[in-house]
């Protein structure tokens, strides 16, 4: 096999790593509250399947790291040791260092830093004190170079079956040098003994450039007759040795080892794992679309008139199976939101025993699907308002009991469906928001004028302001520079949105609300001259016609109407995108009322089409960034028509007025 | 039992025990027999001089004979071995267990 056939499996084993790294984070904390044995098997399992991985393809200074860590499990599992705060702290440490390790791997970079060489003599020093001293000093022995350790363990029925594992021996020993330790403890006494069984083992140390498929087809045949394991040899190497350094080495830079890894590294264009289920009902309505197109073939030979309600019939199949393929092709992209709340048991642990506060964490609706790329990049605002509910919302536990609250603070996460949109809500039952500090702090920033006669919908606005924080002691959990404004501008730039409700001493609520998908919007197409602009439907608040008389003229050139008691500015399209042959009379076109970021606007366009989904192709990948223009869409007859962004659009608007 | 006194350098009064030639999973019950019997005596002799061929099988019997017999304190020792048996018990990582004697000049 080619280094290259290896590296393209990379990402697939990165992906199933970090699912199984999760799951054996998920199983910790479990045990931390007190799990049976199943969830030691199935972190041991993960351990194992990362190990085995991490040796095929190529990564011995994870594959080492991880055997330490399988080792001690493997001392859990098999009752020598009971499990214990101190050895799942420590089996959450590896975790957080195996991932990143992958990071660096996907990186391209090297995989060993001092943290992960610290806590790997950690592990072997744990794993040390009960287990005989020759794994201890195989752990501490330095790899004086490549090679490989060999575990082979003949199963009792390989002798007669013709497999002599001295003829494997003697192969391996033409690949390399072998040191070979004879594994005598299964060897029955001779009265006990069938001759013809096999109670034999060996550990082998095979020194030499040799790759792991050379050993593996040694062993090819008798796979299924014994227990095998090759594993690089542990690497308790200095920073500069040879391995690390070649992994160091950056693409192009003729280090021959290093190169495999680099070349996954760049340009990746993610991937998404799917469900059969999913790619089963994809296949079914192709199935479908074939049948229809088969059947609205018969009328390219010949049409008869009399058969029009058939075509009809076939034309509405066809739109129907489009419909649902759509909705399906787009479900692939859906991913449960379950994959990001993951992260939160861990960190909520985290966080409550380094501030002292006792927290119970409730997950509700990690089944909610959502857009891949919504789901990327929610991660990052979410843990921020976790880490701020816990830090700032959530009292500590003598304070709770002063307010007769329980000790312990509850914390939920929570996702579902509403309307076309989804959303989380973050939700604790802490002490609420201070009124008075944030009015006084806004005040001190001068974001406003006078404290009086504020709304608490306007205080809890407040928070999301650039540069706004409260927090008395700035903490390294929150309060490092990065803000809630920084929160509602990510949420913001997924087109959706973030509102706060908090109430003094009961808790604060976070709703975060998030569309759908990001592939796909509900538009209304409106004409403007010769051009056709798409306006996401979830901006639009209203259509209105409006008489000449409507729409005041202010200095400096902007026009203004009067909607529902407030003056809102018009946006001439044509003129901001500059159109041809656009209606200028404000009585002979349309205004549609948006609304983004609190604001509202008044699109001045000549006509409204009608409301179509629109298929969002990336404008900045086409062609380049248009401030106003979220992207642009290819309509039915083939043109191409532009999607605004709203948002943009105001912004846009709110600079015009301020220069 | 094999046969006895074979060898010009066994210990007076020690039992001798040959192996076959082919010395191989086919004829290795006979061998465990004879081992077997072995247990019983000492000192004991083993002589490996004439083994030609040579596997798992026999090497794993001899492990399991001799940790026996030094369980009972017998004493075994060598006459020799061949070349083919040196080397097989050496790559299997048995040659310090099974205290063969130097590996004898091809």
């Amino acid at each position: 096999m080619s280094t290259i056939s290896v590296a393209q499996f990379h990402k697939v084993f990165f992906e199933e790593s970090l699912e199984g790294l999760d799951a054996m984070e998920a199983a910790l904390l479990a045990l931390d509250e007190g799990g049976d044995a199943e969830l030691v098997h199935s972190i041991f399992r993960a351990a194992h399947s990362i190990k085995g991985g991490a040796a095929t393809f190529g990564f011995p200074e994870m594959a080492a790291f991880t055997h330490e860590a399988e080792s001690l499990l493997d001392q859990v599992r098999d009752g020598r040791r009971s499990i214990d705060k101190t050895i799942v702290e420590l089996m959450l440490r590896t975790v957080d260092c195996l991932r990143g390790m992958f990071d660096r791997a996907q990186a391209g970079q090297p995989l060993a830093d001092a943290d992960s060489e610290n806590l790997k003599q950690q592990l072997a020093a744990a794993v040390g004190h009960d287990v005989p001293a020759a794994t201890v000093k195989a752990a501490a022995k330095p790899a004086a170079s490549n090679g490989w350790i060999i575990q082979f363990r003949p199963h009792a029925g390989m002798l007669a079956g013709g497999n002599d594992p001295l003829r494997l021996l003697r192969e391996l020993a033409a690949l390399g040098q072998l040191v070979v330790e004879a594994q005598l403890d299964r060897v029955p006494t001779l009265d006990a003994l069938d001759p013809t069984e096999c109670h034999l083992g060996w550990r082998i140390e095979l020194t030499g450039a040799v790759s792991r498929d050379a050993i593996a087809a040694v062993f090819e045949w008798v796979e299924d007759e014994c227990d095998l394991s090759i594993e690089p040899r542990v690497a308790v190497a200095p920073p500069s040795a040879p391995v690390v350094e070649a992994v160091a080495a950056p693409a192009g830079a003729g280090v021959t080892a290093g190169v495999t890894r680099n070349t996954t590294s760049s340009n990746d264009a993610g991937s998404v794992r799917v469900g059969i289920d999913k790619i089963d009902s994809l296949i079914d309505l192709v199935g479908e679309l074939v049948i229809t197109q088969a059947m609205l073939d018969q009328f390219r030979e010949e049409f008869d008139p009399a058969r029009l309600s058939m075509l009809q019939e076939g034309l509405a199949h066809l739109a129907r199976h489009t419909r649902t393929l759509q909705e399906s092709v787009m479900g692939i992209r859906m991913l449960p939101i379950g994959s990001v709340f993951n992260r939160f048991p861990r960190l909520v642990r985290d966080l409550s025993q380094k501030l002292g506060k006792q927290v119970k964490l409730e997950m509700v609706g990690e089944h909610t699907e959502l857009d891949k790329t919504v789901l990327e990049k929610i991660g990052d605002p979410l843990v921020h308002l976790v880490r701020n509910a816990i830090d700032h919302g959530l009292e500590m536990p003598e304070k709770r009991r002063a307010a007769g609250k329980s000790d312990v603070g509850t914390l939920r996460l929570e996702a579902f469906h509403r309307g076309g949109s989804i959303v989380v809500e973050i939700v604790d039952d802490g002490a609420g928001l201070n009124r008075e500090a944030i009015i006084a702090k806004a005040l001190q920033k001068g974001l406003i004028k006078s404290g009086d006669d504020i709304s608490d919908e306007a205080v809890g606005d407040l928070i999301f302001q650039p540069g706004f924080s409260t927090a008395a002691v700035t903490t390294d959990l929150s309060g490092r520079g990065v803000g809630m404004d920084v929160v509602r501008r990510n949420v913001v730039d997924l087109g959706g949105n973030v509102a706060i409700k908090s109430r003094a001493g009961m808790g604060t609520t976070f709703t975060i609300t998030l569309p759908l998908t990001l592939a796909i919007i509900d538009g209304l197409s409106a004409a403007v001259g010769d051009e056709c602009y798409i306006v996401p439907l979830v901006s639009i608040v209203e259509s209105i016609q409006l008489p000449a008389d409507a729409v005041r003229s202010v200095t400096g050139g902007g026009e203004l109407f009067r909607f529902r008691g407030e003056y809102l500015p018009i946006v001439r399209l044509h003129q901001q995108f500059g159109c041809a042959n656009a209606r200028q009379n404000i009585e002979d076109g349309l205004v549609i009322v948006v609304e983004a970021d609190g604001s509202q606007v008044g699109l001045y366009v000549d006509e409204l089409i009608g409301q179509q989904q629109a298929v969002v192709k990336s404008l900045e990948a086409n062609y380049r960034r248009v401030e106003g223009i979220s992207g642009a869409t290819i309509l039915a007859d083939g043109s191409v028509a532009l999607i605004i962004d709203i948002a943009g659009l105001i912004r846009l608007q709110g600079r015009r007025k301020a220069a | 039992m094999g046969s006895k006194g074979k060898g010009g350098a066994v210990a007076a009064g020690a039992a001798c025990v040959g192996m076959p030639a082919d010395f191989r999973i086919a004829d290795v019950m006979d061998m465990h027999r004879q081992l077997r019997d072995a247990l019983n005596l000492s000192p004991v002799v083993l002589d490996g001089t004439t083994v030609d061929r040579v596997d798992t099988t026999a090497l794993q019997l001899l492990v399991a004979y001799q940790r026996d017999a030094q369980k009972r304190g017998h004493q075994v020792s060598w006459v020799g071995v061949s070349v083919p048996l040196y080397d097989a018990a050496s790559q299997l990582g048995l040659a310090q267990t099974l205290a063969l004697p130097a590996k004898p000049s091809a």
